[in-house]
């Protein structure tokens, strides 16, 4: 059927489908700025269109149904690659980090500012009341709109400088344009997805519908015999060998226990079989058509199941070790069905007492600590199984060419996905290239090598070019999740508060398969045991197989469960001493100059070592804290029915994994005198990218725009390890600038010898030249002269950056919330952080990354979590029932400082910022609801239902 | 799935159209062909208004829409945000595309549309968007509170009065108001003139197209609306709809409807008889004289303990609200 509308100011006339939504023509059609999020639901907003001029989702309408009408997509305001009023807005408030959702919040914006010239905050807030985002927590698009607003009125408006920072330095610390905002907010080609050609094949996996269940028998006759089918897979044909889908560095601290299809299913969503076909319809309809028969076995579903004598094993095949021997008493003869376990790293397992990893450690004598204590509380805490629900869900694009296996990919770490992938296939790593394309969020999820092992497969063996996608259902169901931790937690501390013990032992749900089973659960305690100084401290640590959806990296890795715990104990012994919770936590609190001996036995698989600190600014945060919340006053009064707490936590993170991660990064002058900067580093939508143009223009003393940067393409630029572990600005950043520091040095020698003077009365000055005494040279002239004729070479800085130095960033959470006995809800009213991250690199993105980490840990701590029905389905597998925060669910009072204290190794004095923001606001709005309503929730989220229980209310 | 769309010129064609599709169907599986009855022609021919298969009101709701589907149903489509998203994997549950209707005629844009001030009452097109509700000068209060909690702004702009009545879910927004205003409706199809009915009536057994919802004139009495949910944007977990004339602390012949514990939204005699023609007591004792009615199940949502706490909760707040509301006009 035709349909023809005006689009975009263009009359269009196209033959369509009667099912055809609005959203599916138009990426058909090649207008990739509609992006889908939720697969129809109509609960992300990111299909959005102006349909005569009312912004709605387009994945809900037909495009039979806008016959006649005008529809404008973000492409219309992207014409000659200018920027609207709200997409330069947009940029100048930090709002584009990923920019998967941007396009659909630029039309909501516009089409705000067509109604309301001067919109107040509840009108934006209803503006973009139907589009979700996961990574800024929103709070800066009230910001993008008022400058908008005020540029329809003043097109000459300019907004005042936001906190600056290094006075010293012309970029860093200043705020400058994200290097791929303005691609991003018009909505040009930057995914995955965008990428796809029209030739190419659709790959659908068969989910398993059990928990835990052998596949009996599997007949694909009748799918292979249908149209369109390129190829089946099944654990029958599929490459015999165990991996992990960890993107760690290798030796990965992770047990090799998964198959590409396993024998055995062991989670609601394991690969059964894939089916790869020429189009999307007919792999729907081969998919229908395999028969499998299961014997169905009782599934693992909670940790106390897993631990339970005689429980049913998850894992049984046999067990090897690489390196080590197995733990005294541990099983390793397999049940001679099951897929192997190989362990290249020593986890103390026993797999087949579902134990996937163990460790156990501390300093002192935590007995006699206790046996000291006038006060000694013991609590136990429970974090559920959290999503990290980035909008753009796993996806990978991969083909053959030149004989080689290309993939496009939305990963954290490429050079991992490459070693993974190539081994799976059995081909060396130099036949294949991984191309990291912008990623539409990641948060951990797409740390792990998820989708392309089978696409990278199969479209080797088939030589066809293979495009496989999750739909939200399967990125509920088959992503990677927050591990289920039950923690611990025993303190002990004199009356006037001094701790004389603390202990945690953490019990967590890894899930089906292993990765990620020991560092995850051990920086739940690495990121909140070195908090307080406690001469004697114990920890321990055991991760569990289950038949639930598989855990691994979430942002904060871990840390944020072991923060709730800790934390929330501190408060809760505060409580017992008759003290005020912050008074505690400034008598244990790591503070300047202290040595934190704990970390002596936190050494990621190392032996550790105690660490010094220099500056801390703990207390200048906490100081801050008080003072805006009027700390020792009493409590606002809140609306009637409602109760007010308050509460306040310390939280600190890493900076990379020194001493096992290394970046690198190469900057070639190019003959105009600008600069390709090659970095290795994986931006996620973090801002990455900006930090090492940033580096590289600061060094070589020009502006952002003559630095282009190319990054996470395993061809091109150098190795990686990979977007995680906080290591981004650290490491990456790092690499950057010291390959700025190489050219800049070269590029003086040369200019040395084209002036005729010594290089030590040389300088690089903006923008680009080098001058000396009696002379000048620009940089393009350098460029110029180098490559050409009698010229000595290309001049190119290179960079690699390892340290073993700790870099700590700390911060200082208040929350206050008001709580409604009656019906259990909680309403987060104030938020504040501050945060310490060394120099700022970019203080408006740092912000944004602050406010978007902040944001998904107060929907962890309020809403979401996974549910499961009795035989382990997940219940909740689309936003409707999976609830993460909108624009609604920001504090009135969400307010960021940052609170430097530079570091002597990180980069211009940066540490890292993002995954420490998810640390506090758990156990913040725990002791702030005990502050309001005399109750502690040690579950978290703490549902209206939880807080009803909690208050014996039912 | 979808096979055929189909735009009629009006309504009547509308009607003709849906009324060929029944007749074919019924053809082929020896059913019933008539527009009037839901029950005997599986639902698809009785959808109201637009954004849903209409059957789903007589067969129990948007979980078993499908079920109109898989017999070669036909539905009126016009906002689409219900009936579109029943395609959506999470929303589909182990519905497939086999389950979606094969003909949907587009009546988006034949409805009436609009809200008008009329002797018989406030008259609302069932083609009117949840935005054009709220943004209406003549929608009173309670009425901006119903339309506010349809989802978010999206799905406002799309989102038609007449589709959520026809979904009639036990979430819907629309429906607890206008049960408690003893609202009426205005049909076209199953005879040779529109005509009206309750809407209690149409809603047990929805006949033809939808084309007007009429709530009558308020008589001094005063309306509320109260809702819970997990998020603001959530759909809504339970819903309630007061309206009385108040006299002091008195509430006078109150009509109270609740959502979200059956369903489909239902008047609650037992509650209102614990209420009416009586000074409304405190919060606490208010809550507590509720909680023994409410009945629920346990599901992801929550167990049956918590919602009726909630629930009792969130009537008791309804029937406080009620005591300062406006007075309709």
């Amino acid at each position: 059927m035709k349909t023809s509308f005006i689009l975009n100011g263009r009359t269009v006339a196209w033959e369509v489908e009667p099912a055809e939504t609005l959203l599916a023509v138009l990426r058909r059609k090649g207008l990739v700025s509609v992006r889908n999020g939720c697969d129809g639901e109509g609960s992300c907003g990111l299909c959005a269109v102006l349909l005569e001029g009312r912004l709605v989702n387009s994945c809900q309408l037909l495009a039979l149904q806008v016959d006649g009408s005008r529809v404008y997509t973000v492409e219309h305001y992207g014409q000659d690659r200018g920027l609207s009023i709200v997409q330069r807005a947009l940029i100048d408030a930090a709002c584009v980090q990923c920019g998967y959702c941007t396009p659909a919040v630029v039309l909501a914006l516009h089409e705000l500012l067509e109604r309301s010239a001067r919109p107040t905050k509840a009108e934006v807030r209803d503006a973009l009341s139907g589009t979700l985002c996961r990574c800024t927590g929103y709070e800066q698009f009230y910001a993008a709109a008022r400058i908008a607003a005020a540029r329809l009125l003043d097109p000459a408006y300019v907004e005042p400088a936001g906190p600056e920072f290094r006075p010293d330095l012309v970029h860093v610390g200043k705020d400058r344009d994200k290097v791929d905002a303005a691609g991003l907010a018009r909505g040009e080609r930057a995914f995955v997805e965008d990428r796809v050609d029209a030739t190419a094949c659709h790959l659908l996996v068969l989910p398993s519908p059990h928990a835990h269940a052998w596949v009996k028998s599997i007949d694909t006759a009748a799918a292979e015999a249908m149209p369109g089918v390129v190829s089946i897979v099944t654990h029958q044909n599929c490459p015999d060998q165990v991996y992990t889908t960890a993107g760690q560095g290798f030796p990965e601290p992770s047990p090799h226990d998964q198959r590409m299809f396993p024998r055995k299913l062991r989670y609601v969503g394991d690969r059964v079989a894939a089916v790869l076909a020429e189009s999307l319809d007919e792999a729907r309809a081969a998919l229908a058509a395999i028969k499998v028969e299961y014997e169905v076995l009782q599934p693992v579903l909670s940790i106390a199941a897993a631990k339970a004598s005689g429980a049913p094993i998850v894992h049984h095949g046999e067990v090897s070790y690489v390196v080590g021997n197995p733990p005294a008493g541990s099983s390793v003869k397999g049940d001679g069905r099951d897929d192997p376990i190989i362990y290249q790293f020593p986890l103390h397992a026993d797999p087949h007492r579902n134990l996937a990893a163990s460790v156990a450690d501390g300093i002192g004598d935590v007995e006699k600590g206790f046996a000291e204590a006038d006060v000694v509380i013991e609590r136990s805490y429970k974090g559920n199984r959290v999503q990290c629900t980035p909008l753009e869900p796993h996806v990978v694009y991969a083909k053959v060419d030149g004989g080689r296996l290309v993939i496009h990919a939305s990963t954290q770490v490429p050079w991992h996905v490459r070693r993974i992938v190539s081994r799976v296939i059995g081909i060396s790593e130099n036949k294949v290239r991984i191309i990291k394309e912008r990623v539409g969020g990641g948060f951990g999820a797409k740390q792990d090598i998820v989708v392309e092992d089978l696409a990278g497969w199969l479209a080797w063996t088939t030589g066809r070019p293979v495009f496989f996608r999750y739909d939200r259902a399967q990125e509920f169901s088959a992503s990677r999740t927050r591990h289920v931790m039950e923690i611990s937690v025993k303190l002990g501390a004199k009356q006037d508060g001094r701790l004389t013990a603390v202990q945690m032992v953490l019990d967590a749900d890894t899930g089906p398969y292993g990765q990620h089973c020991l560092t995850v659960p051990m920086n739940a305690i690495s990121k909140s045991l070195p908090l307080v100084l406690c001469d004697n401290a114990r920890f321990e640590v055991k991760s569990y197989y289950t038949n639930l959806s598989p855990a691994g990296a979430y942002q904060g890795y871990g840390a944020p469960k072991g923060s709730f715990a800790l934390q929330t104990a501190l408060a809760e012994l505060a409580a017992e001493l008759g003290m005020d919770q912050l008074d505690l936590l400034e008598k244990n609190r790591v503070r300047s100059g202290s040595t934190i001996e704990i970390l002596r036995s936190l050494g990621e698989g190392r032996p550790g070592a105690a660490v010094t600190l220099g500056e801390c600014g703990l207390g200048e945060m906490i100081r801050r804290g008080r003072e805006a919340f009027k700390w020792s006053m009493p409590r606002p009064a809140a609306e009637p029915g409602w109760k007010s707490g308050q509460g306040a936590v310390i939280i600190q993170q890493g900076s990379g994994l020194p001493g096992l991660d290394a970046a690198n990064a190469e900057l070639r002058l190019l003959a105009d005198g600008t600069l390709l900067l090659l970095s290795g580093g994986a931006d996620l939508g973090t801002g990455l990218d900006t930090v090492t143009a940033k580096a590289a223009a600061e060094i070589m003393g020009l502006d952002m725009e003559d630095v282009a940067v190319i990054s996470g393409d395993t061809d091109i630029t150098p190795f990686d390890k990979g977007a995680y572990a906080s290591s981004g600005t650290y490491f990456s950043g790092n690499a950057a600038v010291r390959a700025a520091e190489d050219l800049r040095a070269k590029c003086l020698a040369v200019a040395a010898g084209l002036l005729g003077e010594p290089v030590e009365d040389l300088r690089l000055v903006p923008r680009g030249i080098v001058r000396g005494k009696q002379g000048e040279i620009s940089l393009a002239k350098l460029a110029h002269l180098s490559i050409q004729g009698e010229g000595h070479h290309e001049l190119c800085g290179y960079g690699n950056f390892k340290t073993d130095h700790a870099a700590f960033p700390y911060g200082a959470h208040f929350a206050q919330v008001a709580v409604n006995e009656r019906s259990g809800q909680v309403v987060l009213k104030r938020y504040h952080a501050y945060q310490d991250c060394g120099t700022p690199i970019n203080p408006a993105l740092a912000l944004g990354q602050i406010y978007g980490g902040v944001m998904k840990a107060v929907g962890h701590s309020l809403y979401e979590e996974m549910l499961y029905d009795p035989n382990g389905k997940p219940l909740n597998t689309g936003f409707l029932d999976y609830k993460i925060p909108s624009v609604f669910e920001v504090p009135e009072d969400f307010h960021i400082e940052l609170v430097p204290v530079a570091d002597e190794v990180g980069p211009f004095g940066g540490k890292s910022v993002s995954e420490i923001s998810l640390n506090g606001a758990a156990p913040a709005i725990a002791i702030a609801i005990h502050d309001a309503v005399g109750v502690w929730c040690r579950e978290w989220p703490f549902t209206p239902e939880r807080v009803l229980k909690a208050l014996g209310k039912i | 799935m979808v096979k055929e769309y189909v735009r009629p010129k009006d309504a009547a064609e509308a009607v003709a159209l849906m009324e060929q599709a029944l007749a074919k169907r019924a053809a082929t599986s020896g059913g019933a062909a008539t527009i009037g009855g839901a029950a005997t022609i599986g639902g698809a021919a009785t959808i109201g208004g637009a954004a849903t298969i209409g059957g789903a009101a007589t067969i129990g709701g948007a979980a078993t829409i499908g079920g109109a589907a898989t017999i070669g149903g036909a539905a009126w489509l016009a906002g689409g945000t219900a009936l579109l998203s029943t395609a959506s994997p999470s929303v589909a549950g182990n519905r497939t595309a086999a389950d979606f209707p094969e003909l949907l005629i587009d009546v988006g844009r034949i409805l009436p549309r609009g809200l008008n001030q009329t002797a018989a009452g406030l008259v609302i097109g069932a083609g009117t968007t949840f935005q054009e509700v709220l943004e209406s000068p003549l929608a009173f209060s309670a009425l901006q509170a119903s339309a506010r909690s349809m989802a978010n702004r999206n799905i406002r702009n799309r989102a038609t009065v007449g589709g959520n009545l026809a979904f009639n879910k036990s979430c819907a927004s629309l429906v607890p108001l206008c049960l408690a205003l003893d609202a009426a409706v205005e049909c076209a199809g199953g005879g040779p003139a529109n005509q009206t009915l309750p809407l209690a009536k149409w809603l047990i057994k929805p006949a033809g197209l939808l084309l007007n919802l009429i709530l009558p004139a308020g008589g001094g009495r005063s309306a509320a609306f109260a809702r819970s949910s997990r998020t603001a944007c959530d759909v809504s977990t339970a819903t309630v709809a007061a309206v009385a004339t108040v006299k002091g602390r008195r509430l006078l012949e109150l009509c109270l409807v609740v959502g979200g514990f059956s369903l489909h939204a239902l008047r609650r005699l037992d509650i209102e008889a614990l209420f009416d023609g009586r000074d409304l007591d405190d919060l606490a004792a208010t809550e507590a004289a509720i909680r023994p009615l409410l009945s629920a199940i346990d599901d992801q949502r929550g167990s049956s303990a918590f919602k009726r706490q909630q629930g009792a909760a969130l009537v008791a707040d309804c029937l406080q609200a009620l005591l300062s509301a406006e007075v309709l006009p």
